[in-house]
């Protein structure tokens, strides 16, 4: 009986004790006997939950390394992910080196570390294992990238078959040699993350093809805004068109009529008016047409000196009035230009009517325009001494629609923009907050394309005649 | 005296047109649409057209061509108002003998039927 009872007693007090005691052993060899290790592994426990909850790869990649850095005492760690767009990869963050070395540290398809780790699987690789299987030319390219990860381990990210990216550390002794044990921590630790790591990558990739997907649609939108003004416009010229051909015809018709006795010089004076100033109605609408139009038109030989002196004879009566200096640069060997004469006036004009509207009276504007022959390119160049764009706006001057004057519809500069792109050139402009402001085109000079040579040239008609009646009437 | 032929869907310029040609002794019809324009090529047979390109239903670019087909000796002088360089050029391809744009200088355009039936005269 009494062993029995021993027995029992001794059953009950082991079931009893066994919960606390086994926890205070637990706690002994967490705190007293392993207390770095357990800290370890809860650290990076944690850390693993938050990385699954970040969304942002900078975030996520500071996150880890600082932790990792810290917690497994590490001299350098950081991370290498896949770029969003491309093949190359890029180090995201680091610990233990200059920040502002990493941003720049890139490998491409190619590179020989890339090559190895891509080829090694998920096994770790070490730089002096690496090195000692390798001629010394390869060896010599490997040492290169490690030293640019400061790294001499570098852990590879896979999921799947896609390498995401790599972690690349470097122990704080340099003789401190990984176990199997750590390797096999190292093995486990990588499969954790990396699913992390892919989908903040997978994230920045959705994030970016969304940003371009916005863009499209806000360029879409504007060309339909523009496409809408566009209809409009022709819609308004040939309306107004035809009444005021209407008007004008009427009253040429008296004052043409042969039998003048019928009315006196003051229905005369007033006949005159009414054709006069139709004409510039009409010419107006013309104008706008011209803004809108976005239809090739035909291409002839010109002398860009001859559309500059055009365009300041059909501004002089402006200048003359608010006292503004132009001066000319024009370059004495330029060759012909190949284009069409309404849109490379169209150029002229709204540069140098921009540069006008922003000295305002007593201003000086400069216009140059020369031909750079190792390029075959023409430039144009419009300055002004006027108070400059404000940095903020200077970006964009060549929106449509873009206007910082309550009366302008911020077409000149979009339409200017679009002609310069038509042939294949550019234009860009700077300024400087009251020094002024500069925009250079250049355009390439274009061999005359077959199609386009034979264009006949708007002489006839009434055209080519209001523009020199309106030359006429201002200069 | 010279026949003139007025094509235009725009009532009040047909009327300007004739009424001053008419003063210059001209012998001026005048056409709405381009179907009433083709019958007074047959009937009236005019030596000039001045034919608006822009028209309702067969327009300015067709007439031209049945007109050049037909009596390739009517000189056709196309009205144009802001219409693209691609649409006159056609016109020019299909044999218009010239084109004015709108709004009319008259005098212009009585310098230019004047010229197109001195060309006539000449050749016959």
């Amino acid at each position: 009986m009494a062993p029995f009872i021993w027995i029992l007693l001794t059953t009950a007090f082991i079931t009893l004790l066994y919960q606390p005691v086994n926890q205070a052993y637990t706690w002994l060899f967490k705190h007293i006997f392993f207390p770095r290790r357990s800290h370890t592994l809860s650290a990076l426990n944690r850390l693993t939950q938050e990385l699954a909850q970040t969304s942002d790869l900078t975030e996520l990649a500071n996150l880890l390394v600082n932790t990792m850095g810290e917690v497994l005492r590490l001299k350098t760690v950081s991370l290498l992910v896949k770029e969003p767009q491309g093949e190359g990869y890029t180090v995201v963050s680091a610990w233990g080196w200059r920040v502002t070395d990493y941003r720049k540290i890139r490998f491409l398809p190619g590179s020989p570390l890339l090559e190895l780790v891509k080829a090694a699987g998920p096994q770790i690789l070490l730089r002096e294992k690496m090195m000692k299987s390798l001629s010394w030319q390869e060896a010599n390219q490997l040492t290169k990238d490690f030293d640019e990860l400061h790294a001499a381990c570098v852990i590879p990210l896979w999921v799947k078959s896609e390498l995401v990216g790599s972690l690349n550390l470097l122990p704080l002794n340099s003789d401190q040699r990984l176990s199997e044990g750590d390797f096999r921590f190292f093995r486990d630790f990588a499969q954790t993350i990396s699913p992390s790591v892919r989908n903040v990558f997978l994230i920045q990739q959705l994030k970016l093809a969304n940003d371009e997907l916005r863009d499209m649609q806000s360029q879409l939108l504007q060309s339909a805004k523009l496409t809408a003004i566009e209809q409009l416009a022709s819609g308004i010229a040939h309306e107004i068109h035809n009444p005021l051909t209407i008007i004008s015809g009427k009253a040429q018709v008296l004052l043409l009529q042969r039998d003048r006795k019928a009315f006196d010089e003051k229905v005369e004076e007033v006949l005159k008016t009414i054709v006069r100033e139709t004409r510039r109605a009409a010419d107006i609408t013309k104008r706008l047409l011209m803004f809108s139009k976005t239809s090739a038109s035909p291409h002839e030989k010109i002398r860009l000196e001859n559309i500059l002196e055009d365009t300041l004879s059909l501004i002089a009566y402006q200048t003359s009035l608010e006292g503004t200096e132009i001066q000319r640069l024009v370059a004495e060997d330029l060759p012909d230009f190949f284009g069409n004469v309404q849109e490379l006036r169209e150029v002229f004009f709204n540069l140098i009517l921009n540069a006008l509207q922003a000295t305002g009276p007593g201003g000086k504007i400069q216009v140059g325009i020369s031909f750079q022959k190792p390029d075959h390119v023409f430039v144009i160049q419009v300055a002004d001494n006027g108070p400059g764009i404000p940095a903020e706006n200077l970006a964009r001057v060549f929106n449509p629609f873009f206007t910082t004057r309550p009366e302008g519809i911020g077409l000149g500069l979009f339409v200017i923009q679009q002609i310069v792109h038509r042939y294949g050139g550019s234009i860009r402009v700077e300024s400087e907050p009251r020094e002024g402001t500069l925009f250079v085109a250049q355009i390439p000079l274009a061999a005359p394309s077959p199609e386009n040579a034979s264009g006949i040239s708007e002489t006839a008609g009434l055209s080519e005649e209001l523009f020199s009646k309106t030359k006429e009437g201002w200069s | 005296m010279t026949r003139l032929l007025v094509v235009d869907d725009e009532p009040e310029i047909c009327d300007f047109l004739k009424s001053f040609f008419e003063d210059r002794d001209f012998d001026v019809q005048t056409a709405l649409s381009g179907e009433r324009a083709l019958e007074l090529v047959e009937t009236f047979k005019p030596q000039v057209m001045l034919l608006d390109i822009k028209m309702g239903s067969v327009d300015g670019i067709s007439v031209l061509r049945k007109v050049k087909e037909k009596n390739p000796k009517t000189k056709v002088i196309m009205v144009t108002a802001l219409e693209t360089t691609e649409k006159i050029e056609e016109a020019m391809r299909l044999g218009a003998d010239n084109y004015i744009t709108k709004p009319l200088s008259l005098e212009y355009l009585e310098n230019d039927v004047r010229e197109k039936i001195a060309s006539l005269a000449s050749k016959a």
